[in-house]
């Protein structure tokens, strides 16, 4: 029987606290302290999370699969042994994406206009 | 390593009981371990208040992330208790609907059946009562078995002593002709029945597990009901007026609540699941 391939459909889209811890682990391995950090630098200061923002969305994301706790260290002499690391999975990482190629569509669609009407 | 002072950290720790606890099994050290972090990273800065306005930013995400926790988790629970009941549950929901019907049923006007079968409407709004009662508590009991017991057996306990007090209370002359000594005791058993009522009304209503409205109608028509009780005659005085319709109504609306959560429990079928960051 001849079947028709549909492509699959983007992922919904994840609330804004989830999408920017997402990002802010991005390729590497990061923890508590350093996602917070990285979500500080990546919104320009705009968001500051705090300790309960950056864990209960930790705890979500790794409930959905999208991060993973990691038992390596970076650098283990440096660093703290209580620290935990989360790192995407590949469906974290196939997200991810999703969420960026989604915010360039809508900057690609609005930049024009919205930019001139601020001057 | 960065360490927080023991007395702001043991404090922040304290707070974080606003958490579920299995977050907290889970969390707490690094939470306490990062505002440890947050609090140093203050203390080094140049800008001054740097130590009071963390402490405040840390308060106002705990609040708002604790109380969104504790919702998502009582979102997740009715999820997995989502699932259709068993038979006893359907049966005991049954038997709930029929108790919470005869009660509503009362009140329709002039019926003479329901003032020659008196103490039967008691027995079977009693019994009803209980088997929703312990329905629920079956559903409920995995999810939050604290809150679960002590909504269900002081109900169940309530709704037992005032339908034995019914039974006894057959055959015997019904007030104001009757043994004040039965009537007192049938007046603690009534202000307990009441009292159990509404509090498995309010707890039910607060874990969100079944029939919310039910639950809460329950709550708010045992209250409402309390003021109808014989011996507040004496309170009552030329209020008389406003409390009566008001216990009656209370009556119909604990009736109806009985009604309600026993069609969730004997009629519920499962939801469609939902994943918890689309919940948000």
């Amino acid at each position: 029987m001849h079947t028709v391939e549909r492509p699959t459909p983007p992922p919904p889209p994840l609330p804004r606290t989830a999408m920017l811890v997402l990002l802010a682990i991005g390729p590497e391995e990061r923890h508590g302290y350093a996602i917070m950090a990285e979500v500080a630098r990546i919104t320009d200061g705009a968001t500051r999370l705090g300790p309960g923002g950056v864990y209960t969305t930790i705890h979500r994301l790794v409930e959905d699969g999208l991060i993973e706790e990691t038992d390596e260290r970076p650098d283990p002499e440096l660093d703290d042994q209580r620290r935990r690391y989360y790192r995407l999975t590949a469906i974290g990482r196939a997200v991810a994406a999703a969420e960026v190629r989604r915010m360039e569509t809508i900057v690609r669609a609005t930049r024009p206009w919205a930019l001139e009407a601020a001057g | 390593m960065r360490r927080a002072d023991a007395s702001p950290a043991r404090i922040y720790r304290r707070l974080l009981a606003l958490y579920p606890a299995e977050f907290r099994a889970r969390y707490a050290d690094k939470m306490v371990q990062l505002f440890g972090d947050q609090l140093w990273d203050a203390r080094l800065g140049d800008a001054r208040g740097g130590t009071v306005r963390t402490w405040l930013r840390a308060l106002g995400d705990l609040a708002v992330t604790a109380a969104s926790e504790r919702a998502r988790r009582h979102r997740t629970v009715a999820h997995s208790l989502a699932g259709p009941p068993s038979a006893t549950s359907r049966m005991l929901g049954l038997v709930g609907i029929l108790g919470g019907l005869v009660l509503v049923a009362a009140f329709l006007p002039n019926l003479p059946w329901t003032r020659e079968l008196f103490q039967l409407r008691l027995v079977l709004f009693n019994a009803g009562a209980s088997a929703i009662v312990l329905a629920v508590h079956r559903r409920q009991a995995s999810a939050s078995p604290r809150a679960s017991l002590a909504a269900a057996v002081p109900a169940i306990l309530a709704n037992t002593w005032y339908l034995a007090m019914v039974i006894l209370s057959i055959g015997r002359p019904q007030p104001p002709e009757g043994d004040p000594e039965f009537r007192l005791v049938m007046f603690f058993a009534g202000v307990a029945l009441w009292w159990a009522d509404a509090t498995f009304g309010l707890v039910t209503w607060r874990i969100g597990v079944v029939a919310r409205w039910g639950a809460l109608a329950i709550a708010i028509g045992s209250i409402l009901a309390f003021t109808g009780m014989d011996r507040l005659e004496l309170v009552r005085g030329e209020l008389a007026w406003i409390f009566i319709p008001a216990s009656l109504a209370g009556i119909a609306l604990n009736g109806l609540g009985w009604i309600l959560l026993g069609i969730d429990v004997a009629f519920r079928r499962r939801r469609a699941p939902v994943t918890p960051c689309q919940t948000e």
